[in-house]
């Protein structure tokens, strides 16, 4: 009889010490792309769930934390839907934990995070993506499904949206990315 | 003007230094591992279905397992011809399939797979349905039985439970599979339930249940599987319990479902990095230690009867240290390393360079090749998921399709002779379901076949093509 499973849990320990060394820095880039830090919280705890579950390699806690914060982003599309779907199923919240409080924060930062909660959930994770996690078009589109072009076009709209609201400069990177986008709309 | 970039991620940091303090509430941490096991369970039910010799009868508690006949006619031989069969009635989200003809399942033989595929319950719109279906060795897909998720739950278990079927053994010629019936609530794992049932793959009936483990009881056990015809348990203390001949066997190993393999001729269980012996329950040796003579290493599961397949590197995969005078962090090696000297090195059976990132499992094929499930880079040094062949002299092909979707969770390889069948699996957050489509390759060539597709998106949604497919199968060696 053959089996294929793997048979070291060598994923827990980089779990639980990313747990411990990054829970504030985590949240904090979740609370970007949702509405409360008790969201955020939620979200972290999902985006964990999906990265130790899958294949991919977590060799330290530097590398699994930034699995974890691309999954943050992806995770923060499915959430609504997702939500939706076990929507009856949660009826059971004795044993979810309390929500957490929300802080006071630098005015720049409600600034920035009423800005970003004012885009469409895609421009929304195509510009963290792009602008805070430093992720190339190509690698934006397959952590999001979405066409190279596609990617290229919500950045462009999202950036334009927050450097509107925020009286800020487009990125010097995207200023070529915007022509290209546009380019690809002609 | 300040860019966007820099004002990004000042906003970052100072929320960041608002929620210094914030540590997760107590009981976070652990659903948060709970979910991750939980997933990786399903993902094991895709992973590690098992095919077992079939006994004449089983008792397990005075309940008879494995009563169904053996085949009396001979395997079929050569295509079926498909013109006599009748088409099954189309339900959407499921493939196109033939009604099972009587007498089919006496006639499967080696290269036949069984599955199971999850679909939408066209009858229940908030419920999927289990479709069990059998693939023959050219590719006809045969509809052996429908089980609807809403008759699956325990009729004790409050609404708002879900319940799913997987096929965890079955022998070709045999009329019955073993399955577990999984019940759950989503959002809280700590109450899933696993059953062990027999089906009858003639009727679709299901047998009564052998266990009925819900949740963490006193004395409460997990149902882990068989090892040959020697039930598995785990304990209240998650240790390894062996049901054998003189009675049950507590081994003291931990254990769960997704971290034990059974040797191919079940003779041995790798469990928590120790060998246990399924007759006695006695502990044989421990696996080397992750830093030992072979370097860091994870394990595989087994390579043969009587050696373990580890992959090994010389970068600690906790601390990510790389170990001085050692090669390159990403180098892996393919190492087997034999249970009846398990403290010394082991055979290196494909040294992988840095192309394979992440080998996921390996089988043996009639050439002398490797079929390797696993993580590598393509071409355009991009990371990607799916299945190679490691050839005698170290040189790897990918086999296609070759697959960079990020939301792909697994890739397993199981082989027939010189057939193989490759399941890349995913996972869809808004259904909880982790499914597969099989892919059927020959070692001696040819064009790969897709055995059981993911269903094909209907534009309504990305995720809606990811709902339902294939969640657990077997290839009959």
């Amino acid at each position: 009889m053959a089996t294929g499973g793997c048979v070291v849990a060598r994923w827990q320990p980089v779990l639980e010490q990313l747990v411990v060394e990054r829970y504030p820095r985590l949240v904090s880039r979740a609370r970007l792309v949702t509405g409360s830090v008790a969201e955020a919280e939620d979200l972290v705890q999902d985006a964990l769930v999906a990265t130790f579950s899958g294949r991919a390699r977590l060799r330290s806690v530097e590398q699994a934390e930034a699995y974890v914060r691309r999954a943050i982003v992806t995770h923060s599309i499915d959430a609504g839907r997702r939500r939706a779907a076990e929507g009856r199923a949660m009826t059971r919240v004795a044993a979810r934990p309390e929500p957490t409080a929300e802080v006071p924060v630098p005015g720049l930062t409600a600034e920035v995070e009423a800005a970003l909660a004012g885009l469409p959930e895609r421009e929304r994770a195509c510009v963290v993506l792009r602008h805070l996690e430093d992720q190339s078009v190509r690698e934006t589109a397959r952590l999001l499904r979405l066409s190279e072009g596609a990617v290229k076009r919500y950045t462009s709209d999202g950036v334009a949206a927050l450097t509107a609201a925020l009286g800020v400069a487009p990125p010097t990177s995207e200023r070529t990315d915007v022509l290209e986008g546009r380019r690809t709309d002609a | 003007m300040r860019e966007l970039d820099d004002v990004l991620a000042e906003a970052a940091q100072g929320r960041e230094e608002s929620l210094d303090a914030l540590r997760p509430a107590p009981g976070r941490l652990a659903a948060t591992v709970a979910g991750v096991r939980r997933r990786r369970t399903r993902r094991h039910l895709i992973e590690a279905a098992v095919t077992v010799p079939l006994v004449a009868a089983l008792v397990v508690g005075g309940w008879v397992l494995g009563g169904s006949r053996l085949g009396t006619l001979p395997p079929v031989d050569g295509p079926i011809a498909t013109a006599d069969l009748v088409a099954a009635p189309a339900i959407p989200g499921l493939p196109d399939r033939f009604l099972m003809p009587d007498g089919l399942l006496d006639r499967t033989g080696p290269g036949w797979v069984l599955a199971t595929y999850a679909a939408p319950d066209p009858d229940q719109p908030d419920q999927n349905l289990d479709a069990v279906l059998l693939v023959s060795p050219d590719d006809v897909v045969f509809q052996v039985a429908l089980l609807h998720h809403a008759d699956l739950a325990s009729p004790t278990r409050p609404a708002g439970y879900s319940a799913e079927m997987t096929i965890d053994a079955w022998h070709p010629g045999s009329a019955s599979a073993q399955v577990t019936v999984l019940t759950y609530q989503a959002g809280d794992p700590g109450n899933d339930s696993r059953q062990a049932r027999t089906l009858d793959l003639n009727t679709g009936e299901l047998g009564d249940a052998v266990s009925d483990t819900s949740g963490p009881a006193p004395d409460g056990a997990l149902w882990l599987g068989y090892a040959g015809d020697t039930p598995m348990w785990g304990s209240s203390d998650s240790t390894l319990v062996l049901d054998t001949a003189e009675g049950p066997v507590d081994t003291g190993v931990p254990a769960s479902p997704q971290g034990l393999a059974v040797s191919p001729d079940d003779r041995d269980v790798l469990a928590s990095n120790r060998v246990v012996e399924v007759a006695t329950g006695a502990v044989l040796g421990s696996l080397p230690p992750r830093d030992g003579p072979n370097g860091y290493c994870a394990t595989l599961g087994w390579w043969d009867a009587r050696s373990v397949l580890l992959e090994c590197g010389d970068q600690d995969w906790v601390t990510g240290a790389l170990v001085t005078g050692a090669g390159a962090a990403n180098d892996l090696r393919l190492v087997a390393v034999p249970i009846d000297g398990l403290d010394g090195s082991g055979t290196v059976l494909g040294d992988l360079g840095s192309a394979l990132l992440n080998p996921y499992g390996a089988v043996r094929l009639e050439d002398g090749a490797l079929a390797v499930s696993g993580a590598a880079k393509d071409a355009s040094g991009q990371y990607v998921q799916g299945a190679f062949l490691v050839h005698a002299d170290g040189s790897m092909t990918p086999l296609a399709p070759v697959d960079a979707r990020s939301d792909l969770t697994g890739v397993t390889v199981r082989a027939a002779g010189s057939r193989f069948v490759v399941a890349r699996s995913s996972y869809s957050p808004a259904t909880g379901i982790e499914s597969a489509e099989l892919t059927a390759y020959d070692a001696s060539g040819g064009s790969p076949r897709v055995l059981l597709a993911l269903p094909q998106p209907d534009g309504a949604s990305a995720d809606q093509s990811r709902s339902a497919g294939v969640t657990s199968w077997i290839l009959a060696p």
